[in-house]
């Protein structure tokens, strides 16, 4: 055995996978982040740094497209795994099993190797407008230029400058980003210019955050506060802080699992509405983290009081809407604060851009 | 060690080709970067001269200049990796014999000078002896005016803008 | 440089001893970030071996040439930096003005960072290679002064020179500010923990295989440097009781990594807007007051 195959088969031995949320598939992505993490194999932040791509719910047949492209741009060795929404905790290790020997599988990699290398990448003929969903590659959208690669045009800039306006499209597969959500932006510099944003469905609705009628009222808030953790993960993984981004999806699963210590969720809670570096970070971006962060605080507070009828949640009831005021980005029904998002971008720079579109909650 | 006319002779010729290559390459950011591969060896030229701190402060001084010039030259033209072939030779043949008549009056002026004979030994810091050649007695002066002027630069863009990129300036 | 001799065994210690310590700040960010579960020494073994192995995939239309400059001038910056850098009151090469050579290799990370930017001829890369420039100058102004206090301090710009001018008192209690400044602009110019910006779904998103390996080893290759460099800057070098000097050189240097490192993971990243000001208006000040503070001490 050569030394490159025994490399290979030692970093096997690691995966790095790349988790792609798709809508109506949060069961099957929260099992998926937390077998993940029992097993150590923490998730890259880039698509193209990751050797296990895990499609986690089944996506229409747009973001099937785009998970295809960026399939198409992981560099072997290579495992793409497609869980079904439903998949439960037992199936999903038993794909995370499998995927450690495919890896491992020398011959059959260096295969697939030759495979992806003879295609061009990115594919630069059909679809040159949706060819990198995951933002990379970008090129501008007249056509004409050397190799038929789009050359950008230019339009004035805010500041007077005349400036390359590049069109790219953010999403919908990308780290610490919601499920199926495609912006399409205009770009001066790093200054989004215009957004246009797009929710590509997946195959089955989402439920899996609802809490329906009937629900004991402690499984019904172990769910609720399991959402808000859900929510503060991507939007502390998006904040740059993935230490505390890993913590709030670790306090998520174990309240899921009713495995929770309930002074450990709320230390946590604490320790991230005291930072005043991420309160810094977030001037600017509507306050969601804080009103999730009491949310799930007073969802912890209500385990404890006896005797309520646990009522429905609703967005509109407590947390972003009644308190926030500037976060109108995250209330009402479901869909608004996509919708809204479009405007919010305008002007901000990209990295800002991610955080606004990580405090909106959809639910 | 390799021995230092030989290195000499492999930085100057490397210097020159830096020159060169920023008019043969097709993009701005290749001429870029041809430039400072040019700027560093003749940073190395007076390391190899044993003038330490000349040299040092050339090698830092041209990456900067050389990254802050990629900014201004490209700007934010977003046309990554030089997609469009751009010749950065304007007027070839004026350019070519100013260029040409240039480089052979500097050349003559190596041949034709009478250079003197070192008279006395190399200080013991060359560092400190050319700080005091230049600036004498004036130091704390000469420092004082270099802060000055570093904090007007400062102020006056702080004062010039009216807003920053991302926005209002705080 | 001056014509001292370099040692041949340089050649072969410098660069393992800069792997070994660019080893230890990617264990010590294994542990910070994903915490202390198992075989926290195999993970970064493990990826970079995935690296070293994996197929190199380029972007369309990329400019294979200064990408792959920019790829390696990261590490061979962090090697050059690292020659000047004393181990024990020994460096490779004995400069009379290392610190400003260490700065110039330091510097080398904006030509690193606009390359690798540029080079995969993709929007979100090319936005962090501009981003990390316009935030250099903020990093490297601050840096700059910090290193000319301990210049002053010193009266000297010989790193050994510096680490033995503090034989009665380290730099870092001397100067406090300057060491809080030189660990904040070190961390920032290595782009890493909160400074990280530029990295955030751009710089290096489109590299694989050895091209990503030597960028992010480089990364952390920059910091264990400029971690080293801390040592005869502000730490007295390797003087400490009982134990031989290289030693205590080697404690020093992984003990600043790992604070770097660990307080790194404990603040979210900084926005570059935000930082940006805030560089321009407190951290040059504060580091131009020092210096003012030390020159008239002095």
């Amino acid at each position: 055995m050569g030394v490159r195959a025994r490399l290979a088969r030692y970093a096997a031995g690691l995966p790095a996978p790349f988790v792609v949320a798709v809508p109506g598939g949060a069961r099957c992505r929260v099992a998926v982040e937390a077998e993940l993490r029992r097993r150590g194999w923490t998730p890259v932040a880039d698509p193209v740094a990751c050797d296990a791509l895990l499609v986690c719910g089944e996506p229409g047949d747009e973001l099937a497209a785009a998970v295809d492209a960026v399939w198409a741009g992981v560099p072997a060795p290579r495992v793409r795994v497609d869980l079904p929404s439903r998949a439960s905790a037992r199936e999903v290790a038993a794909a995370l099993d499998g995927l450690v020997p495919v890896l491992a599988d020398v011959p059959a990699q260096r295969a697939e190797a030759a495979r992806t290398a003879a295609k061009p990448w990115p594919p630069p003929a059909e679809h040159a407008e949706h060819d990198d969903e995951s933002g990379h590659g970008g090129g501008g959208m007249e056509m004409g230029g050397p190799g038929g690669v789009a050359l950008a045009s230019r339009a004035p800039d805010r500041d007077g400058l005349k400036l390359d306006v590049l069109h790219v499209p953010l999403g919908p597969v990308l780290a610490w980003w919601p499920a199926g959500l495609r912006v399409a932006v205009t770009l001066q510099g790093d200054v989004v210019q215009s957004a246009d944003v797009e929710l590509l469905p997946g195959a089955v609705a989402e439920t899996f955050w609802d809490v329906p009628a009937g629900t004991p009222r402690r499984a019904a808030a172990r769910r609720r506060a399991a959402a808000r953790l859900d929510a503060l993960a991507r939007f502390l993984g998006a904040a740059g802080w993935p230490a505390r981004a890993a913590e709030a999806a670790r306090h998520r699963d174990d309240l899921l699992a009713d495995a929770f210590r309930e002074a450990r969720v709320r230390r946590f809670a604490r320790s991230v509405r005291r930072s005043r570096t991420l309160r810094w970070m977030a001037r600017g971006v509507p306050p969601s983290y804080l009103a999730w962060l009491d949310d799930v605080e007073t969802t912890l507070a209500e385990l404890h009081e006896p005797g309520e009828d646990p009522a429905a949640w609703r967005n509109g009831e407590r947390g972003s809407c009644a308190r926030g005021g500037r976060d109108a980005a995250g209330c009402g029904e479901r869909g608004p604060g996509f919708r809204e998002l479009g405007e919010s971008l305008v002007g901000v720079e990209l990295g800002t851009a991610r955080l606004i579109v990580a405090s909106v909650d959809e639910r | 060690m390799i021995p230092a006319t030989v290195l000499f002779w492999a930085l100057a010729v490397g210097a020159v080709a830096g020159g060169v290559a920023v008019f043969a390459v097709g993009s701005m950011a290749r001429a870029t970067f041809a430039l400072l591969a040019s700027f560093l060896c003749v940073g190395g030229e007076l390391l190899v001269l044993d003038l330490d701190y000349l040299g040092v402060l050339v090698v830092l001084m041209m990456i900067m200049e050389m990254l802050v010039m990629a900014v201004f030259m490209v700007m934010f033209m977003m046309n990554p990796a030089g997609l469009m072939p751009m010749s950065m030779v304007h007027n070839r043949w004026g350019a070519l014999g100013i260029s040409g008549a240039v480089f052979a009056a500097l050349a003559a002026g190596i041949v034709l000078t009478p250079w003197p004979h070192r008279a006395g030994r190399p200080p013991r810091d060359p560092t400190r002896a050319l700080g005091l050649a230049i600036m004498g007695p004036k130091m704390p002066v000469m420092m004082g005016i270099g802060l000055a002027i570093l904090a007007t630069m400062i102020a006056s863009v702080v004062l010039a803008t009216r807003r920053g990129r991302y926005g209002d300036a705080e | 440089m001056s014509g001292e001799r370099t040692p041949v065994w340089a050649v072969v210690a410098l660069p393992a001893a800069v792997g070994l310590l660019a080893y230890a700040v990617a264990v010590f960010d294994a542990v910070a970030v994903e915490g202390m579960r198992g075989r926290a020494f195999a993970r970064p073994l493990r990826r970079a071996a995935l690296l070293a192995v994996r197929q190199r995939r380029t972007t369309l239309a990329a400019d294979r040439l200064l990408l792959g400059a920019g790829v390696a001038v990261l590490p061979a910056a962090a090697l050059l930096a690292a020659l000047v850098v004393p181990v024990g009151g020994v460096p490779v090469v004995a400069s009379p003005v290392g610190i400003v050579w260490f700065n110039a290799a330091e510097v080398a990370t904006w030509a690193a960072a606009w390359l690798v930017g540029w080079g995969p001829n993709a929007a979100f890369s090319l936005v962090g290679g501009y981003r990390f420039l316009a935030q250099g100058l903020a990093y490297e102004l601050p840096h700059m002064f910090v290193l000319i206090t301990v210049a002053v301090g010193a009266g000297s710009l010989d790193l050994t020179a510096v680490a033995a001018a503090q034989r009665h008192l380290w730099f870092a209690v001397q100067m406090p500010v300057a060491f809080a400044l030189y660990l904040v602009s070190a961390s920032a110019l290595a782009f890493w923990g909160p400074f990280a910006h530029p990295l955030d779904g751009a710089l290096g998103a489109d590299l694989s295989g050895a091209d990503r390996l030597l960028f992010l080893g480089g990364r952390c290759a920059m910091l264990a440097v400029a971690g080293a460099a801390a040592v005869p800057l502000f730490l007295g070098g390797g003087a400490g009781p009982l134990l031989p000097a290289p030693v205590w050189s080697l404690v020093k240097t992984l003990a600043v990594l790992a604070a770097l490192v660990f307080a790194g993971a404990r603040v979210p990243r900084l926005r570059m807007d935000r930082f940006l000001a805030a560089a321009w208006t407190v951290l040059i000040p504060v580091a131009l007051l020092q210096l003012l503070v030390v020159a008239v001490t002095r």
